[in-house]
């Protein structure tokens, strides 16, 4: 059997499967056993079980519930609320204010929790009413609400970017540090809209007042120190990264201990709201790995049929193209986010277009952040085509835009590529200059 | 006193339950093994030689000891917004068609499963890392979890009088 009908009628077969309504890992399984019987026969069943039980065993892969524990503690115990109490207080008299307090506590809460879906619940909980009720504009609200929650899963931690960065084998820890300055510049691009906005339509924000007790210089510094707790698990996660003291899975955990101290402080902690969160987490990481234990076998396969050498083949002929190239790779995830769940999506993806990607030298720390940032975008793409989800998406495009054509070229001139040496002699020579003759 | 199939179907429930209990332990036995090892090795310069088998071996086992408890809440990831468009007792139909169709995947690899473990048993296999343990100590709990599943799928199919309940996981 050739090896494109391989790859397309396992795409086909897992796409129907998913389409059908079946749990996402029944597709995975399906394919994965379909196309062991197809290649091998029943004697090769044993590749199933070994894949399973080799990727329910990665280490690294501890890190999800440990983001997703660190999240429903902070959540649960209520300390997310004096979050968004600090941040209105800081944010003080300006115009459009929910808007602006809505992006940065959706940075802050972006660096303590891995979840968009847990941000997106928060804000829509929290500040949407007091929007609605100060007469906000609700398209305008929502659409800050969307962009904000799709910030979580691009600033570490983010669940999403340990299951990229498992499954493409980059290191973890390097592109969950990537995504600090890409998620910082499109809050930084989220607030300039809203500026630009606002200052155009004043009726979008008709509220400009702050509570009594948070203004002046007291208001302020009451609003900082009710936000230093939060700084505990800022850097028992992201500071022990980037100190070189912990792995990402390590500082996972820590970030788990500092989200209990958390709560301690903020005389919210329980023992009943700490086994209320490990049981959520425990039942949200069991939906997620088995999908990533049966999905595992997929890129394996992949390898066995003989696709991912064409694959690197097709890719290799693009090489002189590689804009048409990764045009061609968003493009896929383009239309297959509307139908598919993000993490399904990025478990097909990364087998087929990390052989790709390596081909043509692309770094894959910026790839797969760029994919997954873009992944998240298009999950307003997934909402059935009806009011409010219409004009959700229609404010979410004009984020998206923005997001394309200013971080990007940004990025581009900040990070510029060495040139590759013709040779290893003249690379050598650049670091070890030949002494001149005396 | 309940009938068998419902005595049946109350202590797969126990069973379930008490495995979810200990998936919790699990969690918890990895925010401690790398706690301890992170101020252990920074602190006291101190690294364990077990922290990382211990968390490896506690997301596996966890894993497939809350795996059954997702299925029973219907908590599974699902795309469902073909099936939402169907009429109420075609839905049911496909309902049930892929409840049964998820039930025989599950059992397939539960088999699967069960002849890598008494694979495992026969040749004493053994998982080399620092501390060596027999693999049969941690490959079966993937029976379990796929057997157990499994069940929750067929008794799905056949006590389903609702549409199924949807989750969506964190991105």
């Amino acid at each position: 059997m050739d090896w494109w009908m391989i790859l397309s009628g396992s795409l086909l077969l897992l796409l129907a499967t998913f389409l059908s309504g079946a749990p996402l890992f029944i597709g995975f399984l399906v394919v994965n056993i379909g196309t062991v019987l197809a290649v091998t026969g029943p004697r090769g069943f044993i590749l199933v079980s070994n894949s399973i039980f080799d990727s329910a065993n990665i280490a690294s892969l501890s890190a999800i519930p440990l983001f997703i524990l660190m999240g429903e503690i902070l959540t649960r115990s209520g300390s997310v609320d004096n979050l968004f109490r600090a941040m209105d207080g800081l944010v003080g008299k300006v115009r459009g204010r929910q808007y602006v307090l809505t992006i940065l506590v959706s940075v802050v809460f972006g660096a303590l929790s891995g979840a968009a879906m847990a941000v997106a619940a928060m804000l829509g909980r929290s500040l949407f009413p007091t929007m609605m009720a100060r007469h906000y504009d609700p398209r305008m609200s929502i659409g800050t609400i969307l962009a904000g929650a799709s910030l979580a899963p691009i600033i570490p931690p983010s669940v999403l970017i340990v299951v990229v960065a498992t499954l493409a084998d980059v290191s973890i820890g390097k592109l969950l540090i990537a995504g600090i300055g890409p998620g910082l510049v499109a809050a930084g691009l989220f607030l300039a809209y809203i500026g630009l906005r606002v200052w155009l339509n004043p009726a979008l924000s008709p509220d400009v007042d702050v509570a009594e007790n948070q203004r002046g210089l007291a208001g302020k510094l009451r609003s900082i120190v009710l936000l230093l707790p939060f700084s505990i698990i800022v850097f028992a996660v992201m500071g022990l990264i980037l100190l070189g003291i912990a792995t990402p899975s390590e500082a996972a955990a820590t970030g788990v201990l500092g989200s209990v101290v958390v709560a301690i402080i903020y005389r919210s902690f329980s023992f009943g709201m700490l086994r209320d969160a490990f049981s959520n987490a425990m039942l949200v990481t069991a939906m997620i790995m088995v999908i990533v234990v049966s999905s595992n076998l997929f890129g394996q396969l992949l390898a066995f049929t003989g696709s991912t050498r064409q694959l690197v083949a097709f890719g290799a002929g693009l090489a002189d193209s590689p804009y048409l190239l990764v045009f061609l790779l968003l493009a896929i995830v383009f239309v297959l986010c509307m139908f598919i769940d993000q993490i399904a999506l990025m478990l097909i993806l990364v087998p087929i277009y990390q052989p790709l990607i390596q081909s043509v030298d692309f770094d894959p720390i910026w790839f797969w952040l760029l994919v997954a940032d873009f992944m998240l975008l298009m999950w307003c793409g997934a909402m059935p085509a009806e009011e409010p989800y219409a004009t959700i998406s229609l404010i979410a495009s004009a984020y998206w835009f923005a997001y394309f054509f200013v971080i990007l070229p940004v990025l581009g001139v900040i990070e510029k590529p060495v040139e590759r040496p013709e040779t290893i002699e003249q690379d050598f020579n650049a670091h070890y200059p030949p002494e001149p003759a005396e | 006193m309940g009938t068998l199939p419902s005595r049946l179907a109350g202590a797969h429930d126990a069973i379930t339950s008490f495995g979810f209990v200990l998936a919790q332990v699990c969690l918890f036995a990895i925010v401690f093994s790398y706690s301890y090892e992170t101020v252990s090795r920074y602190f006291f310069a101190a690294p364990t030689s077990w922290s990382n088998e211990i968390v490896a071996y506690a997301l596996c086992i966890g894993t497939f000891l809350a795996f059954p408890e997702v299925t029973r809440r219907k908590g599974h990831i699902t795309i469902t917004f073909l099936t939402e468009s169907l009429t109420p007792p075609t839905a049911r139909v496909a309902y049930v068609a892929t409840c049964l169709v998820s039930a025989a995947v599950c059992l397939l690899v539960a088999w699967i499963c069960l002849q890598s473990n008494l694979l495992h048993i026969r040749s004493e296999e053994m998982l080399v890392r620092v501390h060596s343990i027999p693999k049969i100590w941690i490959s079966a709990w993937l029976t379990y979890g796929f057997l157990s599943s499994g069940i929750y799928f067929l008794r799905l199919a056949f006590t389903a009088d609702d549409a199924p309940e949807t989750e969506k996981a964190p991105a």
